[in-house]
């Protein structure tokens, strides 16, 4: 039976574990690569990968566009190189790759039966001599970490794995870096933009129209009509204007304004301006020139002085006639002074009467002592036999005393009279007193008034004469300021009549203006809305890549999914199969995978349930949650070998890379069994760490021809130590 | 030797290249359509999911680019807004 292509040898330089240049030579015969963790087998597994597609899978160098990783970090001239060489019945066929550590991609020849090949041309003839990249995952090159994600927990890593076992990592990846999302992201923001735009030219045109309907309003108020709203009729009453303020120029005696001849209604609001400063000055200077203030000042400055003196002769004549009613009640100071005196003199005579009665009073008392200190037979005074003397004088001292004592108190009461008038008179002194000093002051008050509107009138005249004198002048006054307000009323009335026609064609001007700005707003609209339209055209264009890319999405993601069930339809008994003879479950006796989709964050990928069954009893199970890893080990190693021997493939020979993870023996005496099976078609190369599958292949591995045994012994700068054996020994 | 540019790529992926053009096909998809997923295979092949992916952005800038700049010529244009007087208190 005419074999597939085989691996002939390998050499490799710089890749990886790889520094000093190493060919490992098959010679087409099964393969087991043995070794501790990181002796570099599975960078000479790689490097088959790598020389074919000059990618490996399962390395990312997401941070490196130049992929420098692949190159060995010791290798003194930063480059990796591999030469493979395969063969089968047709000929030889000799792959080189090169790659330089600071450079993206790599070079490339090919030769084969047909020629030499190199660059795209090379890659482009190894497609098709070998397969792409997907067929030789789903039916060459089992990965270790290929098997060791379908065994993980998580159900995204564990469906990437899958993807990746059925050559679907391609279509993954292509499927993620179509940016659907951001493209639809842009399609809304740039339609929001335009909304936002449309919207403020509508808000802008409404606040247009409004402003001019309003300029209109006022313009109608002020009594203008529709047909004034002209330039012409703006220039024209601009040009009446003008004539007024030169009129009025000569009026006031200034010198006469020069104006610009005005071509359109912008001039028109410029000069408006102009006369609008030009009356001003008028006013001022008429203000300026005119008497009307000097006229006033005088007129105020008579009337002020006049109205003081009439007030302080009032104040006066008040002042006279409240002394004449004092003096009339209470007399004259001379008079009051007088009382005080008489007033005076009967207080000090009562004062004395009353000193008198007291030596009296003790004249009695002493007298009575006496007479106690005597024997009395008769009353001293009435001369009456007295009974009892000392009742006697004690009665005649109780009534000389009630005498006295009453004598006393009409003294004091006249003293107290006398007093009260007194201090009556003293108020009465005072207030008249005060009265003249108040006399005097307004006196004194009415010369300065009289002195100040002398002054103003240069008269010499006194109050009455005076203040007629006053009045004649002010009457005079009054006439000539009258005289010339009206001249200046006039002056204002033609200048406040260019005011009003000022204001007129100002609001003719501002109608004009906004209509105008209506219009730009309008035909500016209606220019946007042409340009709107090339916005709307640009946004649509968006919007259609945005559906192009949806549609492709959709059909990648039909195409992922018809691939998948695709394979596993046409694979499906041999998985159970080999799951079967792999696995020996107690229970459950085959498996099946189920293929859904999911969106994950707007991209659909496959999901895959892989399901056990008990097809007597009809049972099932999810391997994820029921199986152990040596048992999804199985399953994995399951699907690769099924689609490994249905696909349509060039290559005849088979990569698996640790396929013993988490086996027990029973299960590894199985797999090294299975392989013998497989050995017949294909040519088997396996990479193992663990020494009991390298016991059990060197036991019960017995393929046609034999088999070639790398031990990897260890591994230093120069790279991996190897040591190749031959194993005969068959069935 | 010379450089494989495929290297830098992924190299052809045939199958789904024309499972997908035939799915686009006979859903009636217009030629644009199947333009542009030429244009995303022929991308993939040569430089990988980063080149896909910046072609899209490429294309999505020139229209967007476009768009920009239209608007800001219709910004130009607009009425200027007429500030509001702040209010003193």
């Amino acid at each position: 039976m005419p074999r597939n292509l085989v691996i002939d040898y390998i050499t490799i330089e710089g890749l990886r574990g790889f520094n000093n240049a190493q060919t490992i030579e098959l010679n087409g015969l099964h393969t087991l690569i043995a070794g501790k963790m990181g002796a570099g087998k599975s960078s000479t597994l790689c490097a088959i990968e790598w020389a074919l597609f000059g990618d490996i899978a399962h390395i990312k160098c997401s941070e490196s566009k130049t992929q420098a990783e692949f190159v060995n970090v010791n290798k003194v001239d930063k480059k990796a190189r591999v030469t493979l060489k395969l063969k089968d019945d047709g000929g030889e066929y000799v792959v080189e790759r090169e790659k330089d550590a600071n450079e993206r991609g790599s070079e490339l020849t090919f030769s084969s039966p047909a020629g030499k090949f190199e660059g795209n041309e090379a890659a482009n003839q190894i497609y098709s001599t070998f397969g792409t990249f997907e067929d030789f995952h789903r039916s060459v090159f089992l990965h270790q970490e290929a098997v060791r994600a379908i065994l993980t927990e998580n159900p995204e890593e564990r469906d990437s794995a899958l993807d990746r076992l059925f050559g679907l990592e391609r279509t993954r990846e292509l499927m993620s870096a179509i940016p659907v999302t951001d493209v639809r992201k842009e399609y809304e923001k740039l339609e929001h933009k335009k909304t936002e735009i449309e919207r403020e030219i509508k808000g802008a045109t409404k606040q247009a129209e409004k402003e001019m309907k309003a300029a209109r309003g006022e313009a109608l108020e002020l009594g203008l009509k529709e047909e004034d709203f002209s330039s012409q009729v703006c220039i024209k009453r601009f040009k009446e204007i003008i004539k007024s303020v030169s009129g009025a120029a000569e009026d006031c005696g200034v010198e006469k304004p020069s104006f610009l001849e005005p071509a359109n209604e912008k001039d028109v609001s410029k000069g408006l301006k102009k006369v609008k400063e030009v009356i001003k000055s008028y006013r001022m200077q008429i203000a300026a020139t005119s008497k009307l203030n000097e006229l006033r000042q005088n007129s105020r400055q008579i009337n002020d002085a006049k109205e003081k003196l009439e007030g302080t002769l009032t104040n006066l004549e008040d002042a006279n006639k409240e002394c004449e009613r004092m003096e009339k009640e209470w007399g004259t100071i001379e008079q009051i002074e007088a009382q005080e005196n008489d007033l005076g003199t009967n207080d000090e005579k009562l004062k004395m009467e009353r000193e008198s009665v007291g030596s009296t009073e003790r004249l009695i008392v002493d007298g009575i002592e006496v007479l106690s200190k005597q024997e009395l037979e008769n009353c001293p005074i009435c001369e009456a036999k007295m009974i009892s003397q000392k009742n006697v004088l004690s009665r005649l001292k109780m009534k000389a005393s009630e005498v006295l004592k009453e004598r006393l108190s009409g003294i004091d009461k006249q003293r107290d009279e006398i007093r009260e008038k007194l201090l009556s008179l003293t108020d009465y002194k005072n207030r008249i007193s005060s009265t003249h000093k108040n006399v005097e002051e307004i006196k004194k008050k009415k010369e300065d008034a009289e002195s100040a509107l002398g002054g103003i009138l240069q008269s010499k005249s006194k109050e009455k004469v005076l203040l007629k004198e006053a009045n004649e002048k002010s009457l005079e006054l009054n006439k000539e300021l009258e005289k010339v307000e009206k001249a200046l009323t006039k002056k204002n009335e033609v200048l406040q009549e260019i005011e009003d026609s000022v204001d007129m064609c100002r609001a003719i001007v501002r109608v004009l203006e906004k209509e105008a700005e209506y219009d730009r707003i309008k035909e500016t609209f209606a220019e946007e809305d042409s340009q709107i339209k090339i916005l709307g055209a640009q946004i649509k264009e968006m919007s259609a890549l945005h559906a192009r890319l949806l549609r492709i999405s959709e059909s990648i993601a039909r195409a992922q999914i018809n691939l998948a069930q695709e394979f596993i339809g046409k694979g499906e008994t041999k998985i159970s199969n080999y799951y079967d003879r792999l696995c020996s479950h107690p229970y459950y006796n085959s498996i099946r995978v189920d293929i859904d989709q999911r969106n994950v964050r707007g991209v659909l990928k496959n999901t895959y349930n892989i399901k056990a069954f008990n097809n007597r009893e009809g049972k099932e199970t999810l391997i994820s949650t029921r199986f152990s890893t040596g048992q999804m080990n199985c399953a994995a190693l399951s699907i690769f070998l099924s689609l490994s021997s249905i696909l349509d493939r060039k290559m005849g020979f088979i990569i698996l890379d640790d396929p013993s993870q988490s086996l027990d023996t029973e299960h590894k005496k199985t797999l090294v069994k299975v392989l013998e099976d497989v050995a017949l078609k294909n040519q088997v190369i396996v990479a193992t760490q663990d020494t009991e599958l390298e016991d059990e292949i060197d036991g019960g591995f017995m393929p046609k021809g034999g088999y070639v045994v790398l031990k990897y012994e260890g591994w230093n700068k120069a790279g991996p130590t190897i040591k190749v054996s031959k194993k005969s020994k068959t069935r | 030797m010379l450089k494989s540019k495929a290297a830098n790529g992924v190299g052809p992926v045939t199958k789904l290249v024309d499972i997908v053009l035939k799915d686009l096909k006979d859903s009636g998809r217009d030629s644009k359509t199947l333009e542009l997923w030429k244009s995303i295979t022929k991308w993939y092949e040569e430089g990988g999911p980063d080149v896909v992916e910046e072609g899209i952005i490429n294309k999505m800038k020139e229209i967007k680019g476009v768009a920009t700049k239209q608007l800001k010529e219709t910004k130009k244009v607009m009425p200027k807004k007429k500030k509001k007087r702040k209010t003193r208190r």
